[in-house]
């Protein structure tokens, strides 16, 4: 009996230790080749290209869509509004709820609906860290509601999910200190690389997503999955900082081409 | 009644006024007036919203909720009923209290439905809001009343100053050129009594103003606009 159990624990561990090292890499398959270029030819510093458009739903108070790659992201922003149960209420400013939601044909293989530990610990980071960002203290006793849906997924969601959150929670005129943009770095054969996608990921040695607020240069959200030496970290973390520069610019140009253009009005 | 009116709008080669966002550089120095829409730091005064910065470092903002200020005039719809007040939804994340002792009728404890029910709209003052942002609402006011005729339209807070128009222009070409009766609450609510095909055509103007709030020389788009669809649906549907 004792036996069974210990078996069955080390064999849940080593099921969590295959899913940390993601799948074995097909044999050949090289992620970086000689030229430094990357399976999909970019460069190691060079960002996967990016729309982004907002405005997309009339319901939502704010909204906004970004792809990203092959990522298809919708974000919708309801609030401040009216928060029940009443006891969440805080008499001292609002409540930020987000919920990062993968849709059941969002990759390969179907997702099962509802949350999963990651989504649950995505979820919570993101409204966390929008509560910093959002000025709460001016809505006392309300919610502020994130939906982030994946429709499609290829690496780097919650990444792009942030940018595309922050746009729609300036589209629903939600006061906060400044736009938040968004973006991964990691490590491939060695490597330090911008902007994962999907097989680099699943192969690669780490992934590192970052999210900040370009205008101020403050980082406001810092994960890390799998290894790397402290020079590795300041590396990516510079490509990051570059990087959501641009991505800034572009969450400023859609909303130019939304407000001033007036695209889709 | 809600009405959704569907807009055809031709928005090519309109100007619009100069906008900023979230983060960006307002002006040096604070804001004139504290505000909401805009914070201070470092010496400099950066927007927090989307919206048109102005010369006093304030920013009026696009999209906005409507925020309870005393002594405005709102137009609320009740939503629920207690034995001596009724609770009032003021297109605000902040619903008013109204309590029978606010009202012009003699309410008795438990009576209190028999002179407003859920789903209907009245004209109230906001008397008090307390530092949690707990709103009374009372009708002891002239200009205060239920309404029981007209259509009701829902418009973002932020828009009623372009609703109403600079000292009132606006509102006033829509009422001339409809011949309706129109009142704006502060809360982006705004009811309108006139003809169907009036109402109709008035409820897209709105939405129009609405979309376009920061557009130039909108006043004169719209009553173009008016004219138009009233001469559409003249031709249409003649006497």
């Amino acid at each position: 009996m004792k036996e069974g159990l210990k078996n069955t624990r080390a064999n849940i561990q080593n099921e969590e230790e295959g899913e940390k090292m993601g799948m074995e890499k097909p044999p050949g398959l090289k992620l970086v080749d000689e030229g430094l270029k990357r399976i999909d030819g970019r460069r190691l510093d060079e960002l996967r290209p990016i729309k982004m458009r907002v405005g997309v739903l009339n319901r939502a108070d704010g909204s906004a869509y970004i792809e990203w790659g092959k990522n298809k992201i919708l974000v919708a922003v309801y609030g401040p509004r009216e928060l029940h149960p009443r006891y969440m209420q805080d008499p001292t400013k609002a409540v930020v709820r987000a919920r990062y939601n993968m849709a059941p044909f969002s990759t390969e293989e179907r997702v099962r609906p509802g949350p999963t530990r990651r989504s649950v610990e995505i979820s919570k980071l993101i409204a966390e860290m929008f509560t910093g960002v959002i000025f709460i203290e001016e809505f006392p006793r309300t919610a502020i509601d994130i939906f982030i849906e994946v429709l499609q997924a290829d690496a780097g969601t919650r990444t792009a999910g942030i940018t595309a959150a922050s746009l729609a929670l300036a589209d629903a005129g939600v006061p906060m200190r400044g736009l938040v943009a968004a973006c991964a770095a990691g490590k491939i054969e060695g490597y330090i690389a911008l902007d994962l996608n999907k097989e680099e990921d699943n192969y690669g040695e780490a992934d590192m997503p970052v999210a900040m607020i370009p205008k101020e240069n403050k980082v406001v959200y810092w994960q890390m999955d799998g290894q790397m030496t402290e020079e590795e970290v300041k590396t990516a973390l510079n490509l990051i900082k570059n990087a959501c520069q641009k991505i800034y610019e572009m969450q400023k140009e859609a909303l130019k081409k939304r407000y001033i253009d007036l695209e889709g009005l | 009644m809600i009405i959704r009116a569907p807009v055809s709008f031709n928005n090519r080669g309109l100007k619009t006024r100069a906008l900023v966002f979230p983060g960006d550089l307002v002006g040096d120095g604070r804001p004139m007036m504290p505000t909401l829409y805009a914070y201070f730091e470092r010496s400099k005064t950066y927007s927090s919203v989307i919206g048109i910065p102005q010369p006093s470092r304030n920013v009026i903002p696009l999209n906005a909720k409507y925020v309870p200020k005393v002594d405005d005039i709102v137009i609320g719809i009740v939503e629920d009923i207690q034995p001596v007040y009724w609770v009032i939804s003021l297109n605000s994340p902040y619903p008013g209290i109204l309590h029978a002792n606010e009202t012009m009728w003699e309410v008795g404890f438990g009576e209190t439905g028999k002179y407003l029910t859920v789903g209907d709209a009245v004209i109230a003052r906001i008397q008090a809001v307390d530092e949690t942002r707990r709103v009374f609402v009372t009708m002891k006011d002239p200009k205060a009343r239920k309404l029981t005729s007209g259509t009701i339209f829902f418009y973002p807070a932020s828009k009623v100053a372009r609703i109403l128009g600079k000292e009132g222009s606006m509102i006033s070409m829509i009422k001339q050129k409809t011949g309706a009766t129109i009142i704006v609450g502060q809360n982006g609510v705004v009811w309108v009594r006139a003809s169907p095909i009036a109402t109709i055509v008035i409820g897209e103007a709105l939405d129009i103003i609405s979309r376009y709030s920061h557009v130039i020389g909108l006043t004169e788009l719209v009553a173009e606009y008016i004219e138009r669809r009233l001469e559409e649906h003249k031709s249409k549907y003649p006497e």
